[in-house]
């Protein structure tokens, strides 16, 4: 109450702009001040969340008792500074910067595809001369092919180096640059061989121009044409928000909608053009249909769902099972747990990528969040590629990486990061957890401190090693924010359970904290509503096997589904895709909306709970799931299901209570895993993760897509008898796929690496682990 | 009183006269009507008639898709439909004018700016069932090509002025 109106902060200094007094950190930028105070100053180059370039001159200001217009983003706020944003000065400098970069500028609008949503065109309106003085010719630049993603017009480049910033600070990549010199500037990648990063559509709305736009939306529609409506990202657990761009009920593309807490301004790759997949229309299903005596027929939503009531009330309640994709909303969840729980079954299950299920289920650990794993001093990553994984938390970890911390890695395979990695531990799926627990081992020797029972005396069987020791020692030293990473390979990993005790137990021994990644867009959610059964509910064969939003694909043990639908009576699939794989062994199919095409909610990773809005038009007699299951419910008889609204049950599911305090894994026994031949490392490539990516077309022909190959380290062709390129049979517990044969480096001596995700690999578990190279058998 | 002037008037057949005095009048004049349709008075160059799209002397279709025309139609008569054409240009697929519903204001053409879509002075025209009504980029490109000479003849006397 004493301060008095003239006292300014310590960390603040006091300015004037336009004549208004105001407040600005010490330090920063005229622009931070205008932007914070909703001044507007024209700029191009300068972007937030990138570093100041002071490149394009847009953003003269005039200050007082400075010899010249000064630009806004690159000049700092001095106390009692006087900054006249709209000054004759000021304006003359904005003028002529603008008519510069007007010079070289195409006058191709009408065909651009940032016509409309243009920074240029809106600056130019602003402070652009009607008519150009120029008259000498404009330069062409010669575009280069960047990708399926991002289709580029260079000529149309005004150098703002927004893109090259963007590449070289958050992506990591250092892609693009600018080449020459003066008005022969131009931006290209250095090799040509076009763009890599898992992030690299970001440039597309960072550019102010049309240089650089998306390229599957290329000439499709224009901006005042679109409706934005906010949704979800549905391939991975951190549901990034993101703006559906959508005309006549058809989305056409997706945009960033900014989270400061998660995905920032940014959007990965997958995120951005996983939607393509909604419109390839090859396997879609738009109708009701039954096999009947080997024939597909299509049928109405009643007899569908008649046939599927009469087949439920026929079959004992533990012979009906569900598998359930990780991507479905919360509301589905819920419904399908009280189906369930009336049924009186408890065979359900969500984890369709683990394979270990030795313990019983324990809710996932996240106990840093998403924004503060940019604060962590010593990160170690524990079967995890979390560019792959989540490309956003790579970025956090990039993020952190940048702030000094220190990064390591327990993992199948050289992993190419966007950082630097300490140790970059690694051995075949057997050995890199032996790694780890040698660094448990070297940890409880300095420490005097043992884990007990099966745990202990596994780890007594472990070797010390040198560099761990040395990471177990200054892990033990530090006393600053440490935290374990537990990815998806150690969660598909046949001794997850092990992994997980194992960092369990090092954890709170160096005061490290733990976040598990999950797999989907909403594991957590199926996780809240008990979706999930402490026994591997593959190891029983079911009468009725429901699958619900999930493929094969989607399964770590695809070939162990497959055996169980081929054992059951009834497969029913509730999709909005079929494909040939999962259609030969289903026996109804009942068409549902996927996410961008219902509405529900997602809890993410970091226990978030986000609402989604409906953005694309379902096709066909396509219906919402939650409507599907209340009316089987209502036909089954069954209580509570009489929803009008999918409102009605987002507010039952906004009451499920938070998941228990997870305790640690109790180890029981350990399996002395005895691998023969080549151990397998199943992975799973970024763009096979789930039945949008692999359908959409621009990320198949994008450069991170995987291929039908086999792996091996260049060390062990020798043994295995073949050539790189090779077609060669990928053995397995007598079943095979059909791969080709490459060396790779980063695969570890002894190691076979294959995709999973894809039809070529539907004959591989993840779980076994002995595999052998044999010739091609057709 | 008022009511004799009126009998005398009715009686003399003074008002008939007066207008049999004023068709005879017109009778022996110059006549104004033409003789349509084997007559057609003269059109302006600006007549604003039925659309057309017109291709470039090479047989390039003029129009690259930019939707000006679309964004501007005050009666939201034009709907397009864009792709980018195999050899990499920018290039409707659709391309629909909604007869029924255009006011045949101009601001198409006005906007258009490759003179791509524009008005001709053809405004006999007639479609036999409803569904004729919307005019397809096909339609709209064959009356191009079939006025084409008069279009650019137009245009040609209008330059001046534009």
């Amino acid at each position: 109450m004493t301060e008095t109106s003239n006292q300014v902060p310590e960390d603040k200094v006091s300015i004037e702009i336009d004549g208004q007094t105001v407040l600005a950190d010490k330090g920063s930028m005229i622009i931070h001040a205008t932007d914070a105070h909703g001044i507007n100053v024209p700029r191009f180059c300068y972007h937030k969340k990138l570093s100041i370039a002071a490149n394009c001159r847009m953003c003269m200001v005039d200050v007082e008792k400075a010899p010249k217009p000064l630009p806004a983003c690159a000049t700092p706020v001095v106390d009692g500074m006087k900054i006249y944003t709209r000054s004759k000065r000021a304006t003359s400098g904005q003028k002529n910067a603008m008519e510069f970069l007007l010079i070289n500028h195409p006058l191709d609008c009408p065909i651009c595809d940032q016509g409309g949503e243009c920074e240029l065109q809106d600056v130019a309106m602003g402070y652009g001369r009607d008519v150009s003085r120029f008259v000498e010719g404009k330069r062409s630049v010669a575009d280069e092919d960047l990708g399926s993603l991002v289709a580029s017009d260079m000529t149309r480049c005004i150098h703002c180096t927004r893109c090259v910033r963007f590449l070289n600070e958050i992506a990591g990549t250092d892609e693009l640059g600018g080449i020459g010199r003066g008005d022969r500037t131009y931006i290209a990648t250095a090799i040509g061989q076009g763009l890599d990063s898992e992030m690299s559509g970001n440039i597309i709305d960072l550019c102010p121009v049309g240089a650089l736009t998306n390229k599957p939306f290329r000439f499709k529609a224009r901006a005042w044409e679109l409706m934005a409506t906010a949704g979800l990202s549905m391939h991975d657990a951190l549901g990034s928000n993101i703006y559906y761009h959508t005309r006549h009920g058809k989305i056409l593309r997706a945009v960033p909608r900014e989270n400061e807490s998660i995905n920032e301004a940014w959007l990965s790759d997958r995120d951005r053009y996983g939607i393509h997949g909604l419109n390839n229309d090859q396997d879609r299903v738009t109708q009701p249909m039954v096999k009947q005596s080997g024939q597909w027929n299509v049928i109405t939503w009643e007899q569908a769902l008649t046939i599927l009531a009469d087949k439920l009330k026929d079959t004992a309640a533990e012979e009906v099972a569900l598998y359930t994709g990780q991507h479905t909303t919360s509301e589905e969840y819920f419904l399908l747990k009280k189906l369930f729980d009336q049924l009186g079954s408890d065979q359900h299950e969500h984890r369709l990528s683990t394979v270990d299920f030795s313990a019983s289920f324990q809710a996932p650990r996240t106990e840093v969040s998403l924004a503060d794993v940019a604060e962590q001093k010593q990160i170690i990553m524990v079967g995890c590629y979390a560019r792959h994984e989540q490309p956003i938390l790579n970025h956090k970890i990039r993020q952190a990486w940048l702030n000094g911390a220190e990064v390591n890695a327990f993992g199948p395979c050289h992993f190419e990061q966007n950082f630097d990695l300490k140790l970059d531990i690694t051995g075949h799926q057997m050995d890199w957890v032996k790694k780890l627990g040698s660094l448990a081992l070297s940890l409880a020797e300095i420490s005097g401190r043992k884990p007990d029972g099966a745990l202990g005396d596994w780890l007594q069987q472990q070797s010390a090693d040198e560099d761990i020791n040395s990471l177990a020692k200054s892990l033990l030293k530090n006393d600053h924010k440490t935290l374990f990473i537990l990815g998806q390979i150690s969660a598909r990993h046949p001794q997850a359970q092990l992994i997980k005790a194992l960092v369990e137990w090092m954890a709170p021994l160096v005061d490290a904290s733990i976040n598990q990644v999950l797999d989907g867009a909403n594991s957590m959610g199926a996780a809240l509503n008990g979706l999930y059964n402490d026994q591997d509910i593959k190891r029983n064969d079911h009468a009725v096997n429901l699958i619900y939003q999930a493929e094969i694909q989607d399964f770590a043990e695809p070939a162990k589904i497959k055996e169980c639908l081929v054992n059951s009576e009834m497969t029913v699939v509730f999709n909005a895709f079929c494909d040939e794989a999962l259609k030969s062994r289903a026996d109804l199919i009942l068409p549902i909306a996927l996410l961008p095409e219902t509405s529900g909610s997602l809890i993410n990773n970091y226990g978030q709970r986000q609402d989604a809005l409906v953005a694309h038009k379902a096709p066909g007699d396509t219906k919402p799931g939650w409507r599907v299951l209340r009316v089987l419910g209502n036909i089954l008889g069954f209580d509570g299901f009489e929803y009008e609204d999918v409102h009605e049950v987002m507010q039952e599911t906004e009451q499920l209570k938070s998941l228990p305090t997870p305790v640690p894994v109790a180890i029981k026994e350990i399996d002395a895993y005895k691998a023969k031949g080549l151990v397998l490392y199943a992975h799973h490539g970024i763009y096979d993760g789930d039945a949008l990516v692999r359908r959409s077309r621009p990320l198949q022909e994008s450069k991170l897509a995987t291929a039908d190959t086999v792996y091996v380290n260049p060390g062990d062709l020798l043994s295995i008898g073949f050539e790189a390129g090779d077609l060669v049979s990928v053995e397995q517990n007598g079943r095979y796929a059909e791969l080709t044969l490459a060396t790779d480096e980063a695969v570890p001596t002894g190691s076979a690496v294959i995709n999973m995700g894809r039809l070529s690999t539907l004959n591989i578990n993840a779980g076994e682990l002995s595999v052998s190279i044999i010739g091609a058998q057709s | 009183m008022s009511k004799i002037v009126k009998y005398l008037k009715s009686l003399t057949l003074k008002e008939i006269r007066q207008g049999m005095f004023l068709t005879q009048k017109y009778f022996f004049k110059r006549k104004f009507t033409v003789r349509y349709p084997e007559e057609k008075t003269p059109k302006s160059p600006r007549f604003r008639g039925l659309h057309a799209l017109r291709r470039y002397p090479n047989g390039e279709e003029r129009c690259i898709a930019c939707k000006l025309c679309e964004a501007v139609c005050p009666a939201a008569a034009i709907t397009i439909d864009s792709e980018e054409r195999e050899d990499g240009t920018r290039r409707t697929t659709r391309y629909e004018i909604d007869l029924f519903k255009c006011i045949y204001c101009g601001f198409c053409e006005e906007s258009c700016p490759v003179d791509s879509i524009v008005e001709t002075d053809i405004h006999e025209y007639h479609m036999e069932t409803k569904d004729k009504k919307v005019i397809t980029k096909e339609q709209l490109l064959a009356i191009g090509d079939m006025y084409e000479e008069q279009i650019a003849n137009a245009r040609e006397q209008d330059k001046k002025y534009r």
